[in-house]
């Protein structure tokens, strides 16, 4: 069976239901602790989950950005393999430079929530679309796709001073979700951009297509259980970003 | 319009700094010591003398259970003071609460945190503010 690391870093609250969700979808989840780094090699893919690790301190995610750890994650990353950060696992791939991974540096950050007239920590259902090149996360998504999905940060608005940054990315498909409302408008201003990232952003991979970070949770909205309109026995459309990440091993494995 | 700056800091273990402290050597700095503060700049329509006895009273500001705070900045040999703000952030909401609180002769602020390194040379300095410190797409340094 297929093998994915959940990384638990100090602090990291998300790894359990992100566990969960991956076995609902056919592979295996261990959770691996930041000191067990010697482990990794072995899996086939790596979820970096929610969570508060190290506290935020300085800022979120910069201090699990230079874990040790890190180095073999970004290892494994080039050996094309797929990396999911969500949330505060995508404020480490960012801060990591792994995303959107286009020069050897830190090119975006994930700022402060602004949706006027309010800003701070901010939890509530969203929707998202589907855009982009087809990478690791999205296959079995149609274009265009409306995904019901939760978001919980204060600090997830995706923003860079790099001039031509957002056109690039938007160019070479690299946005793979934008926030939109429920015509799949992608429309600026809140709540249906529910903390000012540019261009909507609500996920962003690199070049290659397989290292993906996303503020939304989908692991809270992959089961029926988890939805408003409770659905039973029943996976949600989520799911499919940790479905794809199977698919995308299957193929992989077999070239 | 008259200036007035607070630097609050912890009379309890600062844990952030404590970590950063530790991150910073396991990355291979050079560093002796830091500290950390956060840094508050008020302009003011009223008397900087008055209005800093006042401010250091302002608990949404200073905890007095767990910190401290200076009104001018404290140079020390040896250290490096680097500044780091959010770039645009005019504090709108902290500047709500402190006008509710009576502090109406406030017309504008600014907040950031205020590291203190005890490294050998400023280049070390922002190196380190450069590769820990601040992310340059929404943050900026000064160097006070």
């Amino acid at each position: 069976m297929i093998k994915i690391a959940v990384i638990l870093f100090p602090g990291t609250n998300c790894e359990n239901e992100t566990a969960r969700a991956i076995k609902a979808v056919g592979m295996d989840a261990s959770i691996v602790r930041w000191n067990d780094a010697y482990k990794l090699d072995s899996f086939e893919g790596y979820i970096l989950p929610g969570g508060w690790s190290y506290e935020d301190r300085i800022r979120a995610g910069v201090i699990s950005a230079q874990d040790p750890l890190m180095k073999i994650i970004k290892k494994q990353a080039a050996l094309g393999k797929p990396i999911l950060g969500i949330c505060n696992g995508c404020q480490i791939l960012v801060e990591s430079g792994l995303v959107p991974g286009l020069k050897d540096q830190i090119q975006m950050a994930l700022a402060p929530n602004i949706k006027d007239p309010l800003a701070g920590f901010f939890c509530t259902w969203v929707k998202m679309k589907h855009v982009g090149k087809k990478n690791a996360f999205n296959l079995f998504y149609r274009e265009n796709e409306i995904i019901d999905i939760p978001i919980a940060h204060a600090e997830g608005r995706f923003t860079t001073i790099e001039k031509g940054l957002m056109n690039k990315l938007k160019s070479n498909g690299q946005i793979t979700f934008q926030y939109c409302d429920s015509n799949g408008d992608v429309i600026e201003s809140y709540p249906t951009n529910p903390n000012g990232s540019l261009l909507n952003s609500a996920g962003i991979c690199n070049k290659k297509g397989n290292v993906l970070a996303m503020m939304p949770h989908p692991e809270r909205a992959t089961f029926g259980y988890q939805a408003k309109e409770k659905k039973i026995n029943e996976l949600l459309p989520a799911s499919k970003i940790f479905a794809s990440m199977k698919k995308y091993i299957e193929q992989r494995i077999s070239k | 319009m008259n200036t007035v700056e607070l630097f609050v800091g912890l009379k309890i273990p600062d844990t952030t700094a404590i970590t950063t402290f530790h991150v910073l050597r396991r990355l291979g700095y050079p560093i002796d010591k830091l500290k950390r503060e956060i840094y508050y700049k008020f302009e003011i329509e009223s008397d900087p003398q008055r209005f800093s006895e006042k401010v250091g009273k302002v608990d949404v500001l200073v905890n007095a259970n767990k910190n401290k705070f200076s009104t001018t900045l404290q140079k020390e040999e040896g250290a490096f003071k680097i500044l780091v703000k959010d770039i645009n952030d005019n504090c709108e909401g902290l500047l709500k609460t402190l006008h509710k609180l009576g502090l109406n002769e406030i017309k504008g602020m600014k907040k950031g945190v205020l590291w203190t390194l005890y490294v050998d040379s400023i280049k070390t300095a922002n190196d380190i503010a450069e590769k820990l410190l601040y992310n340059k797409n929404y943050q900026e340094i000064e160097i006070l």
